[in-house]
């Protein structure tokens, strides 16, 4: 018994999270976050900015029908 | 491709007249340095070929908007496009209650609203003393429209429906529903229908003996109503809301020598629909709303077609003028 708790205290110090887990995987999180964020700004503003180039105009009329 | 229906051919003239006017429309603005990619879709009335038409023009052609569309019942499928998309549609038919329910504010017209010449052509029948009316009409929202719109007003004004009949699109025998109108004994037919559709209604409504008068729509005034009806089209006499001018301008002559014809509805509204949608689109730099801003702003506009104003809903205000068919020819109906 004795012999596995002393097992176990040895194991610990390899086995625990590094303090620093919870603020690195936030940190992660919040990168990942932003980069959603900002992909979607410049991918939505590059879509609103891809209505000047609609220069053409077209127009639906029977011609064969 | 299967078509919807059997109408080959039968709308093309309507389709070459609004090409027409866009076409001049585009040299015009040509030279006043607004220069624009043009693509004219080959569209038929409704179906998932009209969709696909319009898809290919944004889609393919990237085009921000349209200068011209014929049909009602394809400009109602097309709304949620176009809203979707923010292409903004000038439409060049007359505007009936379904398109302004679905335009969303981006389909205007330089053509008025079908409940507005329906309510013209009520008060003018009501004015010429006939109280008994036959109603025959197309089943299409476009036909509907007008059909509804006229017995609604026209019975408000005290007349009475003695008939009331319709046939559908592809339909071209309507003996049936006329010997109903001729038992009704009318003072007078409102024929709300168009092209050759017309034209057989007025060659049957004559060779049922029928004598009083028809009356129609804006649409009379095309060649495959008479080519449809022959003679019997003489006297039908309809309401247009364009104004031929006075003095010819350039643009109003190219039009004239294009088209072989002095220029009516369909090419006047074209023309007047593309200037104002390029023109609008240009100032604003293709900016969406800056554009509908621009196009709702429309007001006592000196066009092509008369002096025009763009109401809130998109469609045209503008006066009505009497038209009517002599010698083949079709004619202001004054004296």
């Amino acid at each position: 018994m004795a012999l596995r708790i002393n097992r176990m205290k040895s194991q610990l110090p390899h086995q625990r999270l590094s303090p620093y887990f919870g603020i690195v995987s936030l940190r992660f999180v919040r990168a990942i976050s932003f980069a959603v964020i900002l992909s979607y700004v410049i991918l939505g503003s590059s879509a609103s900015r891809a209505a000047p180039t609609r220069t053409a105009i077209g127009a639906t009329v029977p011609g064969k029908w | 491709m299967a078509q919807p229906f059997p109408v080959n051919g039968n709308l093309a003239s309507y389709g070459h007249r609004i090409r027409a006017g866009i076409e001049v429309a585009q040299e015009e603005l040509r030279k006043n340095g607004v220069e624009f990619e043009l693509t004219i879709e080959d569209t038929p009335i409704s179906g998932s070929g009209a969709i696909t038409a319009l898809r290919s023009l944004i889609d393919s052609r990237r085009v921000g908007g349209l200068a011209g569309n014929f049909s009602n019942v394809a400009m109602v499928s097309f709304a949620p496009i176009l809203r979707r998309t923010n292409t903004l549609a000038m439409h060049t038919a007359a505007m009936d209650d379904e398109i302004l329910a679905q335009s969303g504010g981006v389909v205007f017209s330089t053509n008025v609203r079908v409940r507005d010449e329906a309510f013209r052509a009520a008060t003018h029948l009501i004015h010429e003393g006939a109280r008994r009316v036959a109603v025959v009409t197309i089943n299409t929202s476009f036909g509907m429209g007008y059909r509804r719109h006229f017995i609604d007003a026209f019975t408000k004004l005290g007349g009475v429906i003695v008939a009331d009949e319709s046939y559908e699109l592809g339909e071209t025998d309507y003996r049936s529903q006329i010997v109903r109108v001729k038992q009704g004994r009318p003072d007078a037919i409102y024929a709300a229908t168009f092209g050759h559709f017309l034209g057989l209604t007025t060659k049957f409504i004559r060779t049922a003996g029928i004598t009083a008068p028809i009356f129609s729509v804006y649409e009379s005034e095309d060649p495959s109503v008479i080519q449809a009806g022959g003679d019997a089209t003489e006297g039908l006499k309809y309401f247009v809301s364009y104004n031929s001018p006075t003095v010819e301008s350039s643009a109003y002559q190219r039009l004239k020598e294009k088209l072989g014809h002095d220029p009516r509805s369909f090419s006047l509204f074209a023309y007047d629909a593309t200037m104002l949608l390029a023109t609008a689109r240009n100032e604003c730099q293709f900016d969406f709303e800056c554009s509908k801003a621009k196009l709702l702003s429309t007001k006592n506009y000196n066009g092509l077609s008369g002096v025009f104003s763009i109401g809130t809903d998109g469609a045209a205000d503008r006066p009505f003028y009497l038209h009517t068919i002599r010698n083949g020819r079709f004619v202001s109906a004054k004296p």
